[in-house]
């Protein structure tokens, strides 16, 4: 259990990506001009903050009424002629999608991005099952090519330079070998897909929202490759996280607002899509996945996490992310919101992730559904460290933190050893004991503390 | 079975009940829509070009068109060239179009989108397999924002397939590079007529 289960080590697997400083400054600028983007574009927007506010109370509305909802759905879907299929986890989702391939003998299925699937990991459930399964988003299909999962739920391929990607697809494409201008990798990957998508059987697709009141979800995607995978093959399978619901198709203007603006920038995705029903001739299915969200639903403190758009502003903004990379968090949402939702999943694998943040807040701060990630991240904190799952990196420097801290005399003389850091050589300071101090300076201890200084000041009071 | 499953699941979980908010009057207004239309468009790659009628449309496409392109139109009054209309075809049959001309329901200023449900066009697939799109739109049918937008469509009778489209396809996946013509159209133009 354990070996297939391993726990992420965040801060190992981080030294990986940090390895390559010129990288690291690259990644770090990349996303910083998107989070720059996106306050651009809010702040064209007037009532930004009351779309953020009315965005988080629809969304936490909803969560209150849940069950009715996903009735009022499923009830007005199918009078639209959707089929509606319900899965408790990501195994029982990949069955269903599974099934309804195999009645209509599906071989070759091309799918737009959804974050759920890579939940699920559908793609190697039905790859071990004969289907083949491409990616259509273009970042999806690189990291597809190399067999490794998105490092970004806006960006897949954002920890790759464009000359890795030129190389990938020499190698799987045909490119011209050394070629690495992006226009012309897309169009490679333009005429690849497009081949797919002309010989697919059917199309999956992520939900962005799900509207009870019409039975209808929407997809959004700047490519049209959600638009491309669902006209062509006569079957449609929809795949959403039961929290995907929004009551009222009026509610859609709140949430197409904030949705591109906070993740890119842009105004709106280029295609904003609606779905009530399959095509003539054709069957279109929904597939609502509960995986652990009831769960995260019971608990008070985590609940508003179930409000996520699934926009990746937190994750642009981070200060961790930006220099740890996406592949860093061991799990298929990195980022804040991935260290808020991951370990409602697996505590034990996921134990690490809470701690990958300086709590500084700005996650929270662009927040479209303002989801207090930074309170929720202290919050598992706790419940990691009364569950016994502390990283052992930070066991023992808790332990001895928190006896210190309790007793005044310890923390006293602690206060006068920090002192000696005047005086030390920097080997004493600098070495593997002092994981802070890898890439930073440490700040001196004040010379003199609080303490002494009280005591003087009043002694010089006295004497005046 | 798992619905009930789920749903009882939820029902243990359900917090106190959270009234909804009324979204009431919200939303940026703009004293010339048609301007900022086009603005909006510009900045998400597609262009805007107010014309006096249809006629110019055709004068417009015929210069710029090459010889042999293929034009679908789906607009009366705009000419088809070298595919005929009418003729049943399934969505495969598109993949070689050139250009689809269509007539937009409605554009929003606020974000260059424009609205056009699946019944503008005989098949979806000709949106996203033509290689480039023209859309006719009338100056009067402008809304200011989102909010206007879906209050516009509203919830009673939604086609199976719509969709707001702002500008042409792209992508940015490689290196944070804007490339115009993903998957879909390489260009979007609007014209916008009286």
């Amino acid at each position: 259990m354990t070996a297939a289960n391993p726990q992420t080590d965040h801060p190992a697997a981080a030294e990986k990506f940090i390895e390559n400083a010129e990288r690291v400054a690259w990644h770090d600028k990349a996303l910083w001009f998107v989070r720059t983007k996106r306050d651009k574009a809010a702040g064209t927007i007037p009532e930004w903050e009351r779309l953020r506010d009315l965005a988080s109370q629809i969304k936490l509305h909803m969560l209150s009424r849940i069950d009715e909802y996903l009735l009022e759905f499923e009830r007005n879907a199918k009078k639209n002629g959707i089929q509606v299929h319900y899965a408790n986890d990501g195994d029982e989702h990949n069955r269903i999608v599974h099934s309804i391939l195999e009645r209509h003998g599906v071989e070759r299925v091309v799918k737009s991005k959804s974050m759920l699937t890579e939940e699920c990991h559908l793609n190697p459930y039905l790859t071990e099952r004969g289907i083949e399964v491409v990616d259509t988003d273009l970042g999806e299909r690189i990291v597809q090519f190399r067999n490794e999962p998105p490092s970004h739920i806006v960006m897949p391929a954002i920890h790759l330079k464009k000359s890795e990607i030129g190389e990938l697809f020499h190698e799987k494409l045909g490119t011209a070998k050394g070629a690495d201008d992006p226009k012309y990798l897309t169009e490679a990957a333009r005429a690849h897909l497009r081949e797919k998508f002309l010989a697919a059987q059917a199309g999956l697709t992520g939900v962005n929202f799900a509207i009870a009141e019409t039975g209808g979800v929407v997809v959004c995607t700047n490519e049209g490759n959600a638009d491309l995978g669902t006209s062509l093959p006569p079957v449609h399978i929809a795949c959403m996280g039961l929290e995907k619901l929004v009551p009222k198709l009026e509610h859609l203007g709140v949430f197409t607002r904030l949705l591109a603006r906070s993740a890119t920038g842009q105004p709106i995705t280029t295609y904003t899509s609606h779905f009530h029903g399959p095509k003539p001739g054709g069957e279109m299915h929904v597939v609502i996945v509960n995986n652990g969200r009831s769960e995260i639903l019971k608990r008070p403190e985590f609940r508003r996490s179930l409000g996520c758009i699934r926009c990746g502003a937190c994750i642009n903004t981070c200060p961790v992310y930006r220099r740890s990379g996406g592949h860093s968090y061991g799990s298929v949402i990195p980022g804040p919101i991935g260290s808020v939702l991951s370990p409602a999943q697996d505590l034990e694998k996921h134990a690490a992730l809470p701690f990958a943040s300086s709590l500084c807040g700005s996650c929270t701060d662009v927040c479209p559904v303002k989801i207090d990630l930074h309170h929720q991240m202290l919050a598992w904190r706790r419940f990691i460290v009364e569950a016994g799952h502390l990283p052992r990196s930070k066991t023992l420097a808790m332990k001895v933190a928190g006896k210190v801290l309790a007793s005044p005399g310890l923390y006293r003389a602690a206060g006068k050893t920090a002192k000696l850091m005047h005086f030390m050589p920097r080997f004493m300071l600098y070495n593997s004991a002092n994981k802070w101090g890898k890439q930073r300076e440490l700040p001196l201890p004040a010379k003199e503390s609080f303490r002494e200084q009280y005591a003087r000041r009043r002694r010089q009071g006295r004497s005046s | 079975m798992s619905r009930d499953k789920i749903l009882d699941a939820l029902r243990e979980a359900l917090p106190e009940p959270i009234g909804l908010p009324e979204i009431g009057e919200i939303g940026i207004t703009f004293e010339d829509k048609s301007a900022k239309f086009s603005e909006m468009l510009a900045a998400v790659g597609g262009t805007a070009k107010t014309v006096s009628s249809l006629d110019e449309v055709n004068r417009v496409l015929h210069r710029e068109l090459a010889e042999d392109d293929k034009v679908l139109s789906y607009c009366r009054g705009v000419d088809s060239r070298g595919v005929d209309r009418d003729v049943d075809r399934t969505g495969h049959d598109y993949h070689d179009v050139d250009l689809v001309v269509l007539e937009g329901v409605f554009g929003v200023a606020e974000n260059g989108a424009v609205w056009v449900p699946g019944a503008q066009v005989s098949h979806p697939a000709s949106l996203v397999l033509s290689q480039h799109l023209a859309i006719i739109l009338r100056a009067s049918e402008l809304v200011d924002n989102m909010h206007q937008a879906y209050a516009r469509i509203g919830a009673g009778d939604l086609p199976r397939y719509g969709v707001f489209i702002s500008g042409p396809s792209k992508t940015a996946d490689i290196e944070q590079s804007l490339v115009i013509g993903a998957h879909g159209a390489r260009s979007l133009r609007v014209f916008v007529v009286p």
